[in-house]
């Protein structure tokens, strides 16, 4: 039996990672970013001959914790349709076993990078309005974002503003269309009966697990935001969202109290870092 | 637009239930403990062999003696019944057992050999200790618990990793690929890093493309073996999530 030295080890861990396209319509092009959730993949949509960002599991197996979640996080950009939020076209397994979900290919920057090319005050009040637009839309499909913040937003070169990352989004019960709660229940393992109950009688239900985001490795961007500071449990008590951002319920661990005004919270966190920002610099 | 499907696709391979080698042993069939033991064994031996060699600072005999011990104690003594998934790693419950097993042997200061009832395992103790002479560990940095961890968790995949190479070849045999193990052997495991493709494709008079596509696919059949082989040998989906995210280096990246 061969002996394995460890550069041979090292070669074996680099060469299975990347993730088996064969038979499904994509073709890989490149690793984008990591992170907690797993890798994003630039890839080509080979049948509307259009690039993708693929968002796949490193570990196979469809039903895993992990792997509801990201589903979870598919569903939730399904159902947000908005020039604000990243599209996504497609989800499932691949033929290695991988889950994953395909969104549109966002080149851009990211807002903590993007705002040191932005000089005027109007310009960063036009970024902020965009902003707020995808996240009132959100609010009215009954999601909330849960981590909103400078490196979860990114800015095309086109003037685009979106949203990314809706990796700890929340779904309100009481805002779930009968064919999601069904999904739901698939997903959380929660045996619902009746009219769906009000979110915070259901502290599991509904609430995603923390996920951290993708990250860069070389600070160029492309559906790459950073990691969010998060706890790995979704119980009363458990802190979700990044410092400096998240609301004072948030940070107390208030994860049943949560709901529109704490995105709101993290807007005016937002708005604060918009209108302070580099702007002695840029001026 | 959602177009493949979820849960239970069609490309999922992984079935929903799948053996595993703890059920195995706790199971009242005896063919499916032996069968259990075995894999465990097989997957586990040249870890707890060279971990009691540079742990323990024993000799080659002595560790072989050990090692044929353990395995001997973790079936009679059935010190698998008591492991708990949910509070620790199935290979650091074993790396405990293996202190624990050497610790009693030293005490009672006297090893006799295993025989009668329990049958030695055929290993392979001869290459194992080829293997650890030919590893350059200082032993004096091995202090801290958490060192030791590390130094079994990097041997564990060491032999998770071979077995799975070899497993692979079996297959590139059955299937006619003998070309696709040469190349992935070239490439990835003698790891040539002067070698280019458009080399290798005209060392063996092929392709440039050729080679790629049987070093992606040779990379994928050795992916998916070593992650089955993996499944075996963990107690829950939670705990083949970590183990696999740990054998791959996907934690540390």
């Amino acid at each position: 039996m061969r002996h394995l030295s460890d550069n041979a080890l090292a070669r074996l861990r680099n060469g299975a990672e990347l993730p088996d396209l064969s038979g499904t319509r994509y073709r890989l092009i490149a690793q984008v970013a990591r992170g907690g959730m797993g890798v994003v993949y630039a890839a080509e949509d080979q049948r509307l001959l259009r690039r993708v960002a693929l968002k796949v599991l490193e570990v196979p197996g469809s039903q895993s914790d992990l792997a509801n979640r990201l589903m979870r996080e598919a569903h939730v950009l399904a159902r947000l349709e908005h020039p604000g939020i990243v599209p996504v076209h497609d989800a499932g397994t691949l033929p290695d076993g991988r889950v994953f979900y395909a969104m549109k290919f966002v080149e851009g920057q990211r807002l903590d990078r993007h705002i040191e090319s932005l000089a005027s005050i109007p310009d960063r009040l036009r970024i902020f309005i965009s902003i707020c637009d995808a996240v009132a839309f959100a609010h009215a499909r009954g999601v909330l974002h849960r981590d909103l913040k400078p490196a979860n937003v990114m800015v095309s070169p086109f003037g685009e503003v979106l949203v990314m990352d809706w990796g700890l989004a929340k779904i309100l019960a009481d805002a779930l269309e009968p064919e999601l709660i069904k999904t739901e229940r698939i997903t959380t393992g929660l045996v619902t009966t009746g009219p769906a109950k009000p979110e915070s009688s259901m502290p599991g239900a509904a609430i995603l697990d923390n996920s951290t985001n993708p990250t860069n490795a070389d600070g160029s961007t492309a559906n790459a935001t950073p990691a969010a500071t998060t706890s790995p449990n979704t119980g009363h008590g458990s802190v979700l969202g990044t410092p400096g951002y998240m609301s004072p319920e948030q940070s107390r661990g208030e994860i049943d109290l949560l709901d529109a005004r704490s995105d709101i919270f993290s807007l005016g966190a937002l708005l604060r870092y918009l209108l302070t920002e580099n702007l002695a610099a840029t001026s | 637009m959602i177009e493949s499907e979820f849960s239970g696709g069609r490309n999922d391979r992984f079935p929903l239930t799948r053996w595993s080698v703890i059920a195995g042993v706790r199971s009242d069939n005896t063919a499916d403990r032996k069968r259990a033991l075995d894999t465990l064994c097989e997957a586990y031996w040249r870890p707890v062999y060279k971990y009691v060699r540079l742990r323990w600072s024993r000799s080659a005999s002595d560790a072989q003696d050990l090692t044929q011990g353990f395995f001997a104690e973790l079936l009679e003594r059935e010190l698998l019944n008591r492991f708990d998934a949910s509070k620790s790693r199935l290979r650091t419950y074993l790396r405990v057992c293996v202190d624990s097993f050497v610790m009693n042997e030293e005490k009672a200061a006297s090893r006799q050999k295993r025989g009668g009832a329990v049958q030695h395992l055929a290993l392979d103790f001869a290459g194992a200790e080829e293997e650890f002479a030919g590893t350059t560990i200082d032993a004096a940095a091995i202090a801290s618990p958490e060192s030791l961890d590390e130094l079994f968790e990097k041997e564990w995949v060491r032999s998770h990793f071979t077995l799975a190479v070899e497993d692979l070849r079996e297959l590139c045999v059955q299937q006619n690929r003998d070309r696709a193990f040469q190349l992935f052997e070239t490439y990835d495991l003698e790891g040539d890093e002067n070698i280019s493709y458009a080399q290798l494709a005209q060392q063996f008079g092929i392709a440039v493309t050729e080679v790629t596509n049987s070093l992606a696919w040779a990379r994928r059949e050795f992916r998916r073996i070593a992650l089955e082989r993996l499944r075996e040998i963990c107690a829950s989906e939670n705990e083949f999530q970590r183990e696999a995210r740990a054998a791959f280096g996907w934690d540390a990246r």
